[in-house]
């Protein structure tokens, strides 16, 4: 699946260092400043229009970065038919800005055609392993490259789940042959939530399927953690991102940051304590 | 056990104001009871559509203020629901819904307004397009002027309305700095809504001007656009006016049956 794309790839690989998630009141500040940071992502739905803005700010970002595209809207888990009409914009968007990463959610999103703009749990069962790996194969092939797939946080478990969830991510991946864009944050934010060990979740996701992590701050709501991408990195995330470094390497990792966006002086500085605890691992952090 | 499709329906339901029972006895009991974890997911889902309609209609927020907003576009969203991953689809039919909110229905100007909101959305994103080569005008023999067929640029729209709805979305942009007085007895409006420099720019039009822009929209030749906008405004100028739009790259195309 990646011989044909091979050569697109490696025109905009992004490293094996610290990016953040550029979102719209950072374009102008990013275009102006062009900070030192060693890549970007966007998530594709804000570039899904045909002309105008947008474009024209992403052409320029494409032109001085490597770029991720990370989606949030593809539905890969509904049991309503693929949706091709998000399905060709994508495709076009890689055509066109040829990303080093393109990912989506381990996660469904609309059903009956109507869309909760939310990234909604699948019930860890054998019907939704099958169903989501086969979708995540048919997209691979319909892009033409691989697709990574970032776990989600989640705010209930299902009854009748019968596998966990760790073990559902790392069956998707081989299943599919997807790569896995592993959300620490998010492992954070479940073991706490649904009481489980988060270093073993990490031991169950096999080494070499992990090419992308997340990082992101939470809010905690005294009985529930909420993945709200609105604050710095959490000091226990940052103690697993620095355990998750050690089990799977160095990879591309980004800082996300979606509501009461700071100044981009701010993940500036959370994606410098990335790159740090990347190159040491061991160090002591925060 | 319920299989995949009916726990998406559940959830969807259990979300949308329907019934929550179904997708209760789905959720593993234990910690925060289960109302509360719907209740995170259901404050989610609506926060993020929410949101999305605030950036595209800002105007209307502005006119009703933002708790009000709130309150109409979650009537909205549980009447229409979103039809896409993609939030920039998010809010087409409001300008419907507004008449059929009782809250809202004696602001007479606010569907109008909400139509030009979205029709400013849709310019905004509309596609790129350079403009009319006049290489290929030039080729046009005379006796074919009158059957020509020309199109407007893809990111741009006439609109129309009975209320000064131009005025009303100026003064509400952010920046404006003038006389924020509006006087809703003042009139129409016509204009064409375009992109500037990626900028949205509303351009008002004269009579003629609208008659001859809205015959070529829908598809009509020139020769019975320039009729139309003769008859609408007699001293209409065809050769100052059409050569003013091909400038402008207000018409970008041209089709002729002919060639």
């Amino acid at each position: 699946m990646r011989g044909s794309t091979a050569s697109r790839v490696e025109a905009n690989p992004i490293p094996a260092r610290a990016g953040i998630g550029l979102r719209t009141p950072h374009y102008r500040d990013v275009l102006e400043t062009l900070p030192p940071v060693a890549w970007l992502e966007v998530h594709s739905e804000n570039f899904f229009a045909e002309g105008g803005g947008p474009h024209a700010i992403l052409e320029q970002v494409r032109s001085h970065y490597p770029l991720s595209l990370h989606g949030v809207g593809l539905s890969l888990g509904s049991t309503d038919a693929l949706n091709h009409w998000h399905l060709d914009k994508l495709k076009g968007l890689i055509t066109r800005y040829e990303p080093g990463l393109v990912s989506e959610h381990l996660c469904w999103c609309s059903v009956g055609e109507r869309y909760l703009n939310d990234l909604l749990p699948l019930p860890y069962t054998e019907e939704a392993l099958a169903h989501i790996s086969e979708r995540i194969a048919y997209v691979q092939d319909y892009l033409g490259r691989r697709i990574l797939i970032e776990n989600l946080s989640s705010y209930l478990q299902y009854a009748h789940s019968t596998i966990p969830e760790w073990e559902f991510l790392a069956e998707v991946a081989h299943r599919s042959g997807c790569g896995i864009l592993l959300d620490v944050n998010n492992v954070y934010v479940n073991a706490r939530n649904h009481g489980f060990d988060a270093e073993a979740y990490l031991s169950a996701i096999p080494v070499d399927s992990v090419e992308e992590m997340h990082l992101a701050g939470y809010e905690d709501e005294g009985d529930c953690l909420i993945d709200t991408h609105g604050r710095r990195v959490d000091a226990s995330v940052w103690l697993l991102y620095a355990k998750a470094v050690r089990r799977f390497g160095r990879v591309p990792t980004l800082i996300e940051w979606d509501t009461d966006i700071p100044a981009l002086s701010v993940l500036l500085e959370e994606a410098d304590k990335a790159q740090t605890i990347m190159e040491a691992p061991y160090a002591r952090v925060a | 056990m319920p299989g995949l499709h009916e726990l998406q329906r559940r959830f969807s339901d259990a979300l949308l104001g329907g019934d929550v029972d179904g997708l209760m006895c789905d959720i593993r009991p234990g910690g925060v009871t289960a109302a509360r974890r719907i209740g995170i997911y259901r404050n989610n889902v609506f926060t993020n559509q929410r949101e999305a309609l605030r950036v595209i209609y800002s105007v209307i927020e502005r006119l009703v203020g933002a708790e009000f907003f709130d309150y109409l576009a979650e009537a909205y969203l549980r009447r229409y629901g979103s039809p896409a991953g993609d939030l920039n689809r998010l809010g087409e039919h409001l300008a419907d819904f507004l008449p059929e909110f009782p809250p809202a229905s004696s602001l007479v100007y606010l569907p109008d307004t909400a139509r030009l909101e979205w029709l400013v959305h849709r310019v905004y994103h509309g596609p790129n397009h350079g403009p009319l080569s006049l290489e290929r005008l030039a080729h046009v023999p005379p006796s074919h002027y009158e059957s020509l067929r020309f199109r407007l640029h893809p990111a741009s729209g006439l609109f129309e309305s009975r209320y000064p709805v131009h005025r009303i979305w100026q003064v509400n942009q952010p920046g404006y700095e003038g006389d924020e007085c509006v006087d809703l007895n003042s009139g129409g409006m016509r204009s064409l809504v375009e992109r500037r420099g990626g900028r949205v720019e509303l351009r008002p039009l004269n009579a003629g001007e609208w008659a001859f822009l809205q015959a070529l929209a829908d598809d009509r030749t020139f020769g019975e656009a320039c009729d139309d906008a003769v008859s609408a405004a007699a001293d209409f100028d065809v050769e100052t006016v059409f050569s003013g739009l091909i400038r402008e790259s207000i018409l970008v195309d041209l089709v002729s049956p002919a060639l």
